[in-house]
């Protein structure tokens, strides 16, 4: 109807026509830029909104400035006596061109932005995940680091994103991210930084208290950690700062084991002590997991731990043969929970007899050497205030030796 | 003692449909099992250890390492015959420490579906091959595995 106004009314740029052309574009621009606003503020989560309007929120001020620039070209038109260095021959269609030009362009790009902002509704956690991961990469790029605030913005997003398929592509943004950064050069390459990203945003995704997060969540954060430790030992050479990061795994694939537990979610607990076993030095790790099943009556893991640790020991042990602190290590935390599986009597006594029995029946000819071992197990357990574990390792020694 | 066979077996329903499967193994003394759920975790732990017994599934998740990216192009779904593959033949220089390993394949699909299997560089032994079927015992799944352990590949 403008445009019709523009080419057919008499007085086309009078005042009083201006300023129904600039009301109308106005009115647009307000409904444009506040029906988004409106649902964003509505429907986004509160942890999230700062996040979005840092992170996403500079398009809508873009639009805003543009939008206005034009309106006010339209005043200007009108005020500004320019019309004077016009040709008369030109001017019938100089100034009606300019304007329908000026309101085409406000109600297109609001148009757009309508448009744009409402598809984008559906996908505002993944258009945040993969903002924050590109936003990381491109400073890592520039200065060999990773802002502080796109550590803590992907700290914002593992607390407050909802299970499922959100959380998941999450996780996969983390994972573009860490690839990244495991992909740097090894002399460029901090392994810190890899170990921050892995327990302050995945890791956290799924054990913070109250945070959201589902079996497939679960395993999508295992499967990285695993990755990554992978990644560490297969394309590092002579990479001292690594076993920081083997530490931040083993520590942050315990965490999820035993929040796995919290939740009776036994395959999680399961893949957990599969994917711990496999990495080096965490015998305590495991420990710690399958005693937190047996505490809370879950069997099974604490039997795949038992399995697990009495492979490496029986690798390792025998008469004779003088064992390194890691070694050692190992066998306490075994023998610690056969000891406790042992106590619960019934199979599951029959099950730690079995699995004591090639062990023990090697020292036959050397009696004192496995009761030495016994020994700093149980001052192992007492020295960490594990008393319950100590007490278990003393009765089982009773039980086997007792004459 | 006894000789134990160290056993990797990778599939990626290991921690839901398998679960009786793999509790079972467990509890066996002679076997001692290793779990893997998908061609990248799997790939990464055979460069790593030795193994006696490698059974696979062909329909495996890829995981996340690039390597795989080939056959993820072509819509390849049978992630453990690339693994297979890639084990047993162009990187095969990589794995000389399971040059005394026998390889099993456990997996829904006929055998006659894939003759792959038995060509090179894989050159799967027939009895090595077990379709997956509900009725299908634990024991029967351990005295494959042993099975497995004592053919020549």
């Amino acid at each position: 109807m403008a445009i019709t106004l523009l080419y057919f009314g008499p007085d086309f740029l009078s005042a009083e026509w201006l300023s129904t052309a600039a009301g109308i574009a106005i009115t647009f621009v307000v409904f444009i830029m506040g029906v988004p606003a409106l649902i964003f503020q509505t429907f986004i989560a509160g942890g999230l909104r700062d996040v979005y309007n840092e992170r996403l929120g500079g398009e809508w001020s873009r639009l805003f400035k543009i939008q206005l620039g034009l309106i006010l070209v339209i005043f200007l038109m009108s005020n500004v006596e320019f019309d004077k260095y016009i040709s008369p021959k030109a001017l019938w269609i100089f100034f009606p061109l300019c304007v329908t030009v000026i309101l085409i362009a406000v109600l297109f790009l609001g148009l757009r932005s309508l448009i744009r902002n409402f598809q984008s509704s559906r996908n505002i956690e993944q258009q945040l995940s993969e903002k924050i991961a590109d936003d990381a990469i491109l400073y890592f790029e520039k200065n060999k680091a990773i802002h502080k605030k796109d550590l803590e913005d992907l700290g914002i997003l593992a607390r407050e994103l909802r299970s499922g398929r959100v959380k998941n592509i999450f996780l996969e943004q983390c994972e573009r991210l860490v690839e990244y950064l495991l992909n740097v050069p090894q002399e460029h390459r901090d392994t810190k930084l890899i170990g921050d990203i892995l327990s302050d945003a995945v890791c956290l995704s799924v054990t913070y208290d109250g945070a959201q997060f589902n079996n497939e969540n679960m395993r999508k954060a295992l499967d990285i950690l695993s990755f990554t430790y992978s990644h560490i030992q297969h394309h590092s050479v002579g990479d001292t700062s690594s076993s920081y990061l083997n530490t931040t795994i083993g520590n942050c694939m315990r965490e999820i084991g035993i929040e796995a537990m919290h939740k009776h979610d036994q395959p999680a607990v399961m893949n957990a002590v599969e994917k711990l076993s496999a990495i080096e030095a965490t015998s305590k790790e495991m420990f710690i997991l399958g005693n937190e099943a047996l505490i809370h009556g879950h069997v099974q893991p604490a039997v795949a731990v038992i399995r697990k640790l009495g492979g490496k020991v029986r690798d390792v042990i025998g008469p004779g043969k003088t064992l390194e602190y890691e070694d050692k290590r190992t066998f306490y935390f075994w023998l610690g929970l056969v000891a406790k599986i042992h106590q619960r009597g019934g199979s599951a006594q029959n099950f730690a007899q079995r699995r004591l029995q090639n062990v023990v029946a090697q020292f036959d000819q050397a009696r004192d050497e496995i009761l030495v071992l016994f020994r700093e197990t149980q001052q192992h357990f007492y020295q960490v205030a594990e008393f319950d574990t100590a007490d278990a390792v003393r009765n089982l020694e009773v039980a086997l030796f007792a004459e | 003692m006894n000789d134990v066979i160290k056993l990797l077996w990778i599939d990626d329903n290991l921690f839901h449909d398998l679960t009786e499967k793999r509790m079972a193994l467990y509890m066996e003394d002679d076997i001692e099992p290793h779990f893997a759920i998908d061609a990248t975790e799997a790939f990464y732990r055979l460069r790593t250890e030795p193994f006696d017994v490698v059974i696979v599934d062909l329909r495996l998740p890829p995981g996340s390492d690039d390597m795989w990216n080939t056959y993820r192009e072509s819509n390849f779904q049978k992630f453990g015959y690339a693994l297979l593959n890639t084990v047993l033949g162009p990187q095969k220089d990589q794995f000389d420490h399971l040059s005394d390993t026998r390889f099993g394949v456990f997996t829904i699909e006929a055998q006659e579906e894939n003759p792959e299997l038995f060509d090179a560089p894989i050159h799967l032994a027939e009895n090595n091959f077990k379709m997956k079927t509900h009725a299908y015992h634990e024991n029967a799944f351990i005295d494959f595995i042993r099975h497995v352990h004592q053919s020549w590949r």
